[in-house]
């Protein structure tokens, strides 16, 4: 455990170089989300983006350090080095999603003193719905691309990771043009009913199933990786 | 001690898209290392100096052989026989957006140690290496000498038995690769026990105890830099390893 702690502790350091632009990028993000009513309920995402986005930048420095055989040396095994990764980039993640719940009540606040003609409710159960579910878009996004990173490096896993999530798109938007076409009806009535009652358990375990999944594929990778 | 018994690595690599063949990077290769001892791994660069320092180093699996640090070998202690172990290459960089303290608290981390214990340890470090002046300055704004002393104190900050130095020195200039050798010998001063590789012979002849020489995977010759000459009736290293290798032609 004192090995995974040291090994968050490197990625923590890094990110720490971040933290002017961090803050830059908070305060853009405040006034994006300020740019009208229903922008304000995107701020969760754009968070949770954000900060996931930089917890991936640490594979970075690690490549440009050239620093994986230098680790692998270290008191650690592959499954600590690999699982230390996902403890601190699920920790970003959800970082990142108490941020954005913090900040849109605030934004709301302010925009509502601005404009005491149009005041906006501050509905918390929707903020914690769109922080879900912004945590499990880039929960997807980074099951996908942590082991592309491990298989071809930071640089060539972001091209590949494009590549992914390119073709996962293609793949909805064609389901979805394939159902239309044939006609197939769907209740959206029932939909809605089945993600009111099932929605966020659902959402909270395949969050969890992704990252699981996503490490196991990951350590794979990382074992058959010599040196 | 350090021992390694006929160790071998294997790899595969594609000769075109479809045709592959596996080749032997070290074969077989067996020494000894005491302690106080500074063992000079000497060859060409592909001699296959790397990989071996890098399965000695717990980094790469052998393909064949074995490996112990006194008694222990890797399949059961890997843990314990890497807190005794700093492992220097000369192609590894820092983390240029760190600070040589944060660094070293990184490191201390990673090895177990209390927070205390690592604070005491880079004070100490820094009284050694004489870093005070920039050890709050990011690595990336150090010059080429002070991040070889970064460098350093990253293996030292855990107080190793062992010293795994590959290529420590290569690319440096005359300061720079000084500051590695007078490490070397310090160390050995302790005690410690230092495999070092490197392609300068020269080099290797001043400071060296003993000397492993490679070629193709495989030991050529083995001994004291004056046994090696002896043996090969020449007056350097440089010309005892040509004259066991054959000669080199330009061809070549």
């Amino acid at each position: 455990m004192k090995t995974i702690k040291g090994l968050i502790k490197k990625d923590i350091f890094n990110l720490a170089s971040y933290k002017m632009s961090l803050l830059i990028l908070l305060i853009c993000m405040c006034v994006m989300g300020m740019a009208s009513s229903s922008m304000v309920n995107y701020i969760p995402i754009i968070a949770i983006t954000m900060v996931g986005m930089i917890a991936l930048s640490t594979f970075s420095y690690d490549d440009i350090s050239k620093s994986n055989t230098y680790i692998l040396s270290l008191p650690t095994n592959k499954k600590e080095i690999v699982l230390s990764k996902y403890i601190f980039i699920i920790a970003m993640i959800i970082i990142g999603g108490i941020l954005g719940v913090i900040i849109t009540p605030i934004v709301i606040q302010i925009m509502n003193a601005i404009h005491p003609e149009e005041i906006i409710a501050v509905d918390f159960h929707a903020i914690f719905i769109t922080t879900l579910g912004g945590m499990f878009g880039i929960s997807l996004v980074e099951a996908i691309q942590i082991p592309s990173i491990y298989k071809w490096g930071a640089e060539k896993g972001r091209i590949q990771m494009f590549i992914l999530i390119f073709a996962l798109i293609l793949l909805i938007v064609g389901i979805g043009y394939l159902v239309t076409k044939i006609g197939i009806g769907i209740n959206m009535e029932m939909i809605q009913n089945f993600l009111d009652k099932f929605g966020i358990p659902i959402l909270i375990i395949s969050i969890i199933m992704m990252h699981y999944i996503s490490y196991k594929v990951s350590y794979k990778i990382y074992c058959k990786k010599e040196g | 001690m350090v021992e390694v018994n006929k160790l071998t690595k294997k790899f595969v690599r594609y000769k075109n898209k479809k045709e592959k063949e596996e080749f032997y990077a070290d074969k077989e290769i067996t020494f000894e290392a005491k302690e106080g001892e500074i063992i000079g791994i000497l060859g060409p660069n592909g001699a296959g100096k790397t990989t071996l320092l890098r399965m000695i180093a717990g980094i790469l699996e052998p393909t064949k052989g074995s490996i112990s640090f006194d008694g222990l070998n890797y399949k059961d202690n890997e843990i314990e026989i890497k807190q005794k172990i700093a492992y220097l290459s000369g192609n590894t960089k820092l983390y240029d957006t760190l600070s040589t303290y944060e660094l070293l608290k990184m490191c201390g981390g990673i090895y177990g140690m209390e927070d205390k214990n690592i604070e005491k340890r880079i004070q100490e470090i820094s009284d050694i290496l004489n870093m005070h002046k920039f050890l709050y300055n990011r690595i990336g704004t150090l010059s080429t000498g002070q991040t070889q002393r970064v460098n350093i104190a990253r293996c030292l900050v855990h107080d190793p038995k062992y010293y795994i130095l590959d290529e420590a020195t290569t690319g440096l200039d005359i300061i720079s690769s000084q500051i590695i050798l007078d490490f070397m010998k310090q160390e050995k001063q302790k005690g410690k026990t230092i495999l070092y590789s490197t392609h300068y012979m020269e080099e290797a002849e001043n400071i060296c105890d003993r000397v492993i020489m490679i070629n193709n995977g495989e030991v050529i010759h083995a001994g004291t830099p004056k046994e090696i000459k002896e043996d090969t009736q020449t007056t350097n290293l440089r010309d005892a390893f040509f004259k066991m290798i054959g000669g080199v032609s330009i061809e070549e």
